[in-house]
């Protein structure tokens, strides 16, 4: 199993303000899987990435992240943990604003030892696959929004992390750019088995994924397995840029 | 530890006018306290060498009427510990409105007071007299002096031939220390005021400096009438001055120093309450809070590099800026300001402590994020 929960739940607050945001959720996800999480707004999607993340405790239940159950790491650990397993983008405001895109993209790479010529390289080589090797050199303030949530992929994917969780990663792009995201979602996790978690309220954003839940007032519904969808995706290109990535990490060591 | 640096140098470029700021705010204090302490150890030093100029001897035998017998300092001579004893007499008196201290000096010793000679030459018979520069006369001019002190008590005037003029001791420099000296050979001027073969002051050197103390003592139990003086004990006076001088000025830099430590807590608070958006996405990429604060550190100990070494320059500089600046408003405070090693050392410790003091609760903060309560932030 990439991920398990176990009868999770979440509480927000007591007395009146009292919120039950997940209500004993068990889920299991297996590598390679790419889970499109639906539902209403304050159904507990976003709680529920937090934690699978490593971002959040939950209030009870336990949570296997890569066959370690994240709820027992202490703080100091849990840090080291995100930085090797788990790659986040959120839903905006995803770069580190007076750091260019390819000190953005290099900067988990720095922190796990990564020699910054080298992790700057990577960081050239994955902004290629996100299609922005011209904007290496820019600041996010100088990007749109798509090519910023495009550069915070690259950022996500630096480490190499077996789990990508994305919180309504194209709600604030044009159409474009969303497609760009959603095709590279769909080449990373095909070429690299990558296991995705994606909130999503769009039905359309749904076609990369290989398995729809449902949430509603913080329980998870499975839904019937989608049909999936060839995405029209240019893999050639993506595993060109692979072979490349997968040169420097030879270098690298990762 | 790159990726620190990353950040550090990162933010710092996107705040560098705040950052520089901060820097002012602390530099101004650590300038103000390097001024005034290299000032006051100018001045005391310059006080403390005049002073063995003044009175060059390791103890000083005084009393209010001439009433020593040179016989006695004969004897001193004589005395296994002492080097040299020399009597002299010191009265105060008046001319033209103004107090003089007239010095009676043997002529074969004069060059012991080293007088410092600024044209015309030394008394070399009764009735001539050097001066000091303070009093604004020149050679051949002729000084009438009435002085009180006399052994029958009574007024005498005196009337001197100037033959040279010398350098002030203390230049003038605080007017309070003006002697105007006359210094005229000792057996005239005993003759001149009926004093007989006596004197008012003795100056003693002694041969070696661990006997200052037990001769003093030994001193002070034979001459009941007179006042003993070490020139340990004066220094103790004037450094009893400096002292309270140094409360005063520690006040006025200390006042300064705890603005620049609000002024620092208050940017720090602030840029950390703006970053808190920044420190919550740098968690969630894997950045330790540990590593974020110390992105922070190096921050503020950048900072504070730059505000010690500017202000430790701007105060060093700054107090000889001044010191000309008093020199040209007629103040003669000619005092030679020099640089001590540890200035440096305190201006960048005063410095560092200042920006940690002041950005020590902000980066308290930094080190207790959990990355949720920052997210939450943004929601
Ligand atoms: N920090 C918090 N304090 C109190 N309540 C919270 C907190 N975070 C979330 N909640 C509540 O928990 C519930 C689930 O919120 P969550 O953000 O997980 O929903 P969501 O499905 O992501 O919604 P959206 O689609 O609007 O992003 C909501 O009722 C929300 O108000
Ligand atoms: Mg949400």
């Amino acid at each position: 199993m990439a991920v398990r929960l176990h009868n999770v739940s979440k509480i927000y607050g007591d007395g009146a303000a009292r919120t039950v945001a997940l209500d004993y959720v068990s889920l299991e996800v297996s590598p390679g899987e790419v889970v499109a999480l639906m539902g209403p707004s304050g159904s507990g999607k976003t709680t529920m990435l937090n934690i699978i993340a490593a971002l959040d405790r939950p209030t009870s239940g336990e949570v296997y992240v890569m066959g370690v159950d994240v709820t027992k790491l202490p703080e100091s650990k849990l840090e080291k943990f995100r930085l090797k397993n788990v790659g986040y983008l959120f839903q905006s405001y995803n770069l580190v604003s007076y750091l260019t895109a390819e000190q953005n993209v290099a900067l988990p790479l720095m922190a796990l030892g990564v020699k910054k010529e080298l992790a700057l390289l990577r960081a050239r080589v994955l902004l290629e696959l996100v299609g922005l090797e011209g904007a290496a050199r820019l600041y996010p303030h100088q990007m749109s929004g798509g090519m910023q949530q495009r550069t915070a992929l690259a950022r996500a994917l630096a480490a190499n992390p077996p789990i990508l969780v994305l919180d309504e990663p194209t709600s604030n792009i044009d159409l474009d750019n969303a497609s760009v995201v959603l095709g590279l979602i769909h080449v990373v996790n095909r070429l690299t088995k990558t296991t995705v978690f994606m909130a999503t309220h769009d039905p359309d954003v749904a076609r990369v994924a290989t398995r729809v839940v449902y949430m509603r007032a913080g329980r998870v519904y499975d839904a019937v397995e989608p049909p999936r969808r060839e995405f029209k995706a240019d893999m050639e290109r993506a595993a060109a840029v692979y072979e490349k990535l997968r040169h420097v990490d030879e270098l690298i060591g990762l | 530890m790159e990726h620190v640096l990353l950040i550090a140098a990162g933010d710092f470029k996107a705040r560098v006018a705040r950052y520089v700021l901060t820097a002012l705010a602390i530099g101004v204090g650590v300038a103000l306290l390097v001024a005034l302490v290299a000032v006051t150890d100018a001045t005391r030093d310059y006080v403390e060498r005049t002073l063995y100029k003044v009175y060059p001897a390791d103890i000083m035998l005084y009393s209010d009427s001439i009433n020593i017998p040179m016989y006695l300092v004969e004897e001193l001579r004589n005395n296994a510990a002492v080097e040299t004893a020399e009597g002299i007499i010191l009265i105060s008196g008046a001319t033209e409105g103004r107090v003089v201290s007239v010095v009676g000096i043997p002529l074969r010793d004069v060059n012991y007071f080293a007088v410092d000679l600024k044209e015309g030459r030394l008394p070399a018979s009764g009735g001539e007299a050097v001066v000091e520069e303070s009093l604004g006369v020149k050679p051949g001019d002729i000084l009438v002096v009435k002085v009180y002190s006399g052994a029958s008590g009574v007024e005498r005037t005196l009337k001197v031939k100037v033959v040279g003029v010398m350098r002030s001791f203390l230049k003038g420099f605080v007017g309070a220390f003006r002697l105007n000296l006359v210094v005229v050979p000792l057996d005239w001027l005993q003759g001149s005021i009926d004093a007989g073969p006596f004197v008012n002051t003795v100056l003693i050197t002694v041969k070696d400096k661990a006997q200052v103390q037990p001769l003093y003592l030994a001193l002070k139990e034979t001459y009941r009438d007179a006042q003993v003086y070490t020139q340990q004990s004066l220094l103790d006076t004037v450094t009893k001055v400096f002292t309270a001088l140094n409360a005063v000025f520690s006040v006025i830099s200390g006042a300064a120093l705890t603005a620049a430590v609000i002024t620092t807590f208050a940017v720090m608070s602030i840029t950390v309450r703006e970053r808190l958006r920044e420190f919550g996405l740098l968690k969630a990429m894997g950045i330790s809070s540990r590593e974020i604060l110390l992105s922070v550190v190096v921050e503020v100990a950048l900072i504070a590099a730059v505000a010690g070494v500017a202000g430790v320059v701007t105060g060093f500089l700054g107090a000889n800026v001044v010191k000309d600046v008093l020199l040209r408003m007629g103040i003669n405070f000619d005092v030679p300001i020099a640089f001590r090693p540890h200035y440096a050392a305190l201006g960048m410790a005063a410095s560092l402590a200042v920006a940690l003091i002041g950005a020590v609760s902000p980066m308290y903060k930094v080190a207790r994020l959990r990355p949720l309560e920052v997210m939450q932030l943004w929601r």
